[in-house]
């Protein structure tokens, strides 16, 4: 395989008709070299080339043009693939609204999102279509709206059959000749995307981000982790997730190599980062908690040595997960933190970790942090109060009637045209220091009061993981009337670890109004589709666990 | 399908809601998009009942997990220690 000349490739690309162009030109001059190498089955990789996908981006574009207009929302429910990436560039060269859907969701989540983002055009694969047929939902959603089938080459024999026919004017062959002539109907919006949110509570939310935010995150990205189109980034998240979707973008506007893959276990990801001489991962701690506890080592100076960077985003890791991660990769942590309505923001860059491990780092490109009192004057550093974001990729707002208003603010540091309009604020409370490093306490929503002390559930998780014994964690304050919260912590520990002696260790370790009432032993901390830990999920039981009828507290299951 | 294949097919019909009446013992699982690499963690556990050995974290591999084939080859290998 020959790796592209760096001398070849284009400059990053900053908007879409750049981007038509530098595909086009990328088609011409590196043609046969691979771009992206998605991971079909164990073992089983392929690879698409350049000018593949040049060509795959043409046809799904024909039709887009056939089948929607400009400003239409087009929803993507598929696993990340060729296809996959084609078609949400064909979205944005197209000006549409793209809606990238966990694939990962049940039926009826999908017809959720289908439902409430009102898109008039459906991409899916083989998964989705089962799934939404399993929920009794595929004619809903499906025959509603134009929909294409993609990712055809991993349709099960079964799913051919069923599917095939039902959506058989999508055959690719029978699709019009790609003109690259852009729709002339339809309402210009300025949005490129809508992610939605799983929310800890309440119904999903669409984020809806301008298309040039899009590309403005993509090339702060770039910038911060020094990209070029000699890099190779694993991609393991959904596009669904902010932080996968900017990922998939930065290797778009720097040409770089995207190796897609599916599978989370610490092996696969030594195996694939080795095979395919990987320079930069993103991910989630649920990922890296695993990896940790799996004893893997990446070998930095043989197998591994084109790693240069991971990410560890979207959540936290304790300050001692995180030098030992450090320690057991070998290579720089980014940690980044940011919001779907706010991309990420802030990053801590791998020199400032030893001296700042809690902190989640200092903003980058040209976005801005501040913290407010509640009167959104500005607070002094250390002094606590609410996450304001604002500038680069900061979203225009919500999808359908959902009130904005409370997210987004105009931005109360505003002095001439060139600040930042709005603001978003996180409902995440933190402070900076007189560095303007910044640090998180946690959600204002889920904050409780215990004993008059202000406690947040993320801050308690963070010192649960660190007592010894504790691999994951996950807390949750149940209110009460009329008396304080519970708060109620579910754990995963070490194999011959005993609850007594945990439960000691934790009265040892943290304050006494941080100590968890309850706390509850599990195998595994439910995750949602997303890799976030199923907030909601844990509420319910927590709130079992905590009722005046449940058998006892400290209950151990 | 043997008691062991079928076992598993009944488990992840039950536990992950996946439609089983069309999935053969060799169909892709996990990337065809059938279950999704978070279910790989319950789906270990029961793999440890099963077979009443622990899996190894080097064995937590799509290749040992991406069908019931697979699956039932991994339990089985545990079996035999």
């Amino acid at each position: 395989m020959i790796i592209p000349d760096s001398s070849h490739a284009p400059i990053p690309v900053q908007n879409a008709t750049a981007l038509t162009v530098s595909i086009a030109h990328r088609a011409r001059l590196l043609g046969r070299e691979t771009f992206l190498q998605t991971m079909e089955g164990p073992g089983v990789f392929r690879d698409t080339s350049f000018s593949e996908f040049a060509e795959l981006v043409a046809v799904f574009r024909s039709w887009m043009q056939v089948h929607s207009v400009q400003g239409d929302l087009l929803a993507v429910a598929a696993i990340r693939s060729a296809d996959t990436v084609a078609v949400i560039t064909a979205g944005l060269l197209e000006s549409r609204v793209v809606v990238p859907i966990n694939p990962r969701l049940k039926a009826p989540q999908i017809a959720g999102i289908l439902e409430r983002s009102g898109a008039t055009a459906l991409v899916a694969d083989g998964a989705v279509l089962h799934a939404l047929a399993g929920g009794g939902m595929l004619d809903d959603a499906a025959r509603e709206r134009p929909t294409l089938l993609i990712n055809r080459q991993r349709l099960q024999p079964f799913q051919r059959a069923a599917y095939e026919p039902v959506l058989g004017v999508l055959d690719q062959k029978h699709m019009p000749e790609a003109t690259g002539a852009t729709s002339e109907a339809g309402q210009r919006r300025p949005e490129g995307i809508c992610l939605f949110t799983s929310g800890s509570t309440g119904e999903p939310k669409g984020v809806l981000i301008a298309q040039d935010d899009v590309y403005a995150r993509a090339l702060a990205e770039v910038a911060l982790f020094n990209l070029t189109a000699d890099d190779v980034l694993l991609s393991l998240l959904p596009f669904s997730f902010d932080v996968g979707f900017n990922q998939m973008m930065t290797a778009l506007v720097t040409g770089c190599r995207l190796v897609i893959a599916d599978s989370w276990t610490p092996k696969d990801i030594t195996q694939l980062i080795e095979l395919f001489a990987v320079t930069g991962v993103s991910c989630v701690p649920s990922i890296w908690r695993d990896f940790l506890g799996s004893g893997a080592r990446l070998d930095r100076e043989g197998a591994h040595r084109a790693l240069r960077y991971v990410t560890v985003s979207g959540g936290d890791l304790a300050p001692d997960e995180l030098l030992r991660l450090q320690d057991v990769l070998g290579v720089g942590l980014f940690k980044t933190y940011g919001q779907t309505e706010g991309f990420r923001l802030t990053c801590l860059l791998p020199h400032e970790l030893a001296a700042r491990p809690t902190s989640v780092g200092r903003p980058f490109g040209s976005a801005r942090v501040s913290v407010v009192r509640d009167d959104f004057t500005l607070a002094d550093p250390m002094e606590e109060g609410e996450i304001l974001l604002a500038g680069l990729g900061v979203m225009q707002g919500y999808l359908g009637d959902v009130d904005t208003s409370a997210k987004r603010v105009p931005n109360p540091f505003r002095q001439s045209d060139a600040d930042p309009e709005y603001a978003i604020r996180t409902g995440d409370f933190g402070h900076l220091d007189a560095e303007g490093y910044l640090f998180l306490r946690g959600r204002r929503d889920l904050m409780v009061k215990i004993n008059g002390n202000r406690v947040y559930p993320e801050e308690v998780r963070r010192l649960l993981v660190g007592v010894a014994g504790v691999r994951d964690a996950a807390v949750v304050g149940v209110p009460r009337t009329g008396a304080d919260a519970v708060l109620t912590a579910f754990l995963v520990v070490g194999e011959n670890e005993e609850l007594p002696v945990i439960q000691r260790r934790l009265r040892q370790s943290l304050p006494p109004f941080m100590i968890p009432a309850v706390v509850l032993l599990r195998e595994a901390i439910p995750m949602t589709a997303g890799g976030k830990q199923d907030m909601g999920a844990l509420r319910l039981e927590a709130e079992a666990a905590v009722s005046p009828h449940s058998p006892s507290s400290n209950t151990n299951t | 399908m043997t008691e062991t294949e079928q076992q598993i097919a009944d488990y992840l019909a039950s536990q992950f809601g996946v439609d089983m009446s069309n999935v053969a013992v060799d169909t892709p699982l996990i990337s065809s998009g059938l279950i999704d690499s978070f279910g790989m963690v319950e789906l270990l556990l029961q793999i440890e009942t099963m077979s009443g050995a622990k899996v190894d974290p080097g064995d937590v591999t799509l290749e040992n997990l991406d069908s019931i084939e697979r699956i039932v080859g991994l339990v089985e290998q545990l079996k035999a220690g």
